[in-house]
């Protein structure tokens, strides 16, 4: 980069610290679509990237007088922008965990090209719906919220060898299913069992 | 060379099997920090910020919503500060001139002190409480104004522009009177609200308690309101009509909230345009009749405007404030057309 350039930036910064809004908008065209970009490449949805981008310079305006250099204005919405990027995926994981599980139990058996992580998702929802409502409560308890068979028998009032005949059900339904749509995984042993 | 390492080197190249995507959830689930991840992902930023190839996303919709969250801090900010000085001046305003009121009383004509009044006025977007030399207590919608004079000695006459709600300390000997441009409002000691905008096609009155007697000035009549009574005129008609009203909701306003039973658009839309200062424009013919049913905190626009998006068929759009070519600020306007 050359000298004039790197002071022209510095000019920005310092004048977005003065609450100029004019060098927010050309600090935001300037940076936007970086940013974009890069929060893209984590998430892959669109809207999603949009409002981490939206958070970033939000944030950005709010604390403008603590950023006193370019490198400092960079890596404070790398910063911010890997801090939501966290959050998104600890809250994605929360929720699909135990899809994971699940895909990796029943759907990867064959070895072709492994498909993508979302249509895998896509595939163990779609698997859990058809399952019948009772066994697919019973069958979440176990995998989703970690019960085992007594305590989901507990839970619900009934027999633990009812408990134990709907989930065998389910397994062997899920099973059944895994071989039909013959997804695969030759990548994932390779990276996730290390 | 880490797993994980991999595994962020394999994203960054857009590989978005379940393997790779799993693993970067367990990484950032587990919130512990790996360094050589932190390398790999501050690398990629510093070297995206580097290439003048990323192509251009199309983020001006962010801007202006960013923009907009901006400006709501600002003015609400400014408007605290507003808000803080109107009460401020009406504390400071009332000794001072009870003070002149004193001195008048001693030295100066009864012409003098008749000239003394007191003008308050509440910018759009606030509401403020007041204090009359009596100890009644006053309340200022946004726009609106209210002038007194400093002593109450021989009568209590004020006069309102815009809305107001007044608790009146009774006294039997001095009637309180409100004028306003088409009512004479005359009570002992009670509580109701005005309303006396310009360019509202109707003014009113509404009593929550006590006695009030309304006199026309434009048209003539004299009626006494009870509580729960309202009495409206409609300006274009030159009509007045009587009816039966749960007063709490014309009076909710003081406490910050809105409440609106059944009301036409076009009403609802100038109560807006008042108490959160944004120019509305209705788009489409006809929309001004839809009613509108709400009772809602007065604070977040966007909160209430995406009620009504639900509860009638419209869509909204608020374009920020701006500065014109000429340095003219133009206001935040407020859009509503049919869905």
């Amino acid at each position: 980069m050359t000298k004039l350039k790197l002071n022209k930036e510095l000019e920005l910064v310092r004048k977005l610290r003065d609450g100029d809004s004019s060098a927010f908008d050309l600090l935001f065209e300037k940076y936007s679509s970086k940013l974009f970009y890069f929060v893209n490449k984590y998430l892959n949805v669109k809207e999603e990237s949009e409002e981490i981008v939206q958070d970033v310079f939000l944030n950005l305006w709010k604390h403008k007088k603590e950023i006193r250099s370019e490198e400092a204005f960079k890596s404070y919405l790398y910063k911010i922008a890997l801090n939501n990027i966290r959050n998104y995926f600890i809250k994605k994981q929360v929720r699909e965990k135990h899809k994971q599980l699940i895909a990796q139990e029943f759907l990867f058996e064959s070895d072709s090209d492994e498909p993508d992580y979302e249509s895998v998702i896509k595939q163990v929802d779609r698997l859990i719906a058809q399952l019948p409502e009772k066994r697919r409560e019973i069958f979440l308890l176990s995998r989703k919220e970690g019960l085992d068979t007594s305590e989901i028998s507990k839970y619900l009032g009934i027999a633990e060898s009812t408990v134990k005949n709907q989930i065998s059900s389910a397994i062997s339904f899920l099973k059944q299913e895994a071989k039909k749509s013959g997804l695969s995984g030759a990548l994932f042993f390779a990276l996730f069992y290390r | 060379m880490t797993h994980n390492k991999k595994v962020f080197e394999e994203l960054y190249k857009g590989n978005r099997s379940f393997s790779v995507i799993s693993s970067v959830l367990t990484y950032f689930s587990q919130r512990k920090v790996e360094a050589d991840v932190e390398n790999i992902q501050k690398e990629e930023w510093g070297s995206i910020c580097e290439d003048s190839n990323i192509p251009k996303a199309e983020l001006k919709h962010v801007l202006y919503k960013l923009k907009y969250q901006i400006l709501l801090e600002k003015t609400q900010r400014q408007k605290h500060l507003m808000i803080r000085i109107s009460q401020i001046a009406a504390v400071l305003i009332l000794p001072l001139a009870l003070f002149f009121l004193f001195r008048d009383n001693k030295n100066v004509s009864d012409t003098v002190k008749q000239l003394s009044f007191v003008e308050l006025h509440c910018p759009e977007g606030a509401r403020t409480k007041f204090t009359l030399p009596d100890g009644s207590m006053g309340w200022l919608a946004g726009g609106s104004t209210v002038t007194y004079p400093t002593s109450f000695e021989k009568h209590r006459n004020i006069s309102v522009e815009g809305e107001a709600f007044f608790s009146v300390e009774r006294d039997e000997k001095h009637p309180f009177v409100v004028e306003l441009n088409d009512f004479k409002v005359s009570v002992l000691g009670t509580e109701f609200n005005v309303l006396n905008y310009k360019d509202e096609p109707v003014s009113e009155v509404v009593v929550l308690s006590g006695l009030v007697e309304v006199s026309g000035k434009t048209k003539r009549f004299v009626k006494q309101l009870e509580p729960n009574k309202k009495l409206q005129l409609q300006k274009d008609k030159n009509k007045i009509y009587l009816s039966d009203v749960n007063a709490r909701s014309y009076t909710s306003w003081i406490e910050g909230r809105l409440e609106f039973n059944n009301e036409y658009l076009e009403s609802v839309c100038r109560k807006i345009e008042r108490f959160y200062d944004v120019d509305v424009e209705l788009n489409n013919k006809g929309l001004e009749n839809n009613l509108f049913r709400a009772n809602v905190k007065i604070g977040s626009l966007e909160e209430l405007l995406k009620y009504m998006s639900t509860a009638l068929p419209i869509k909204y759009e608020l374009v920020d404030a701006k500065e014109s070519a000429d340095g003219k600020i133009m206001q935040r306007k407020l859009i509503i057309s049919r869905e």
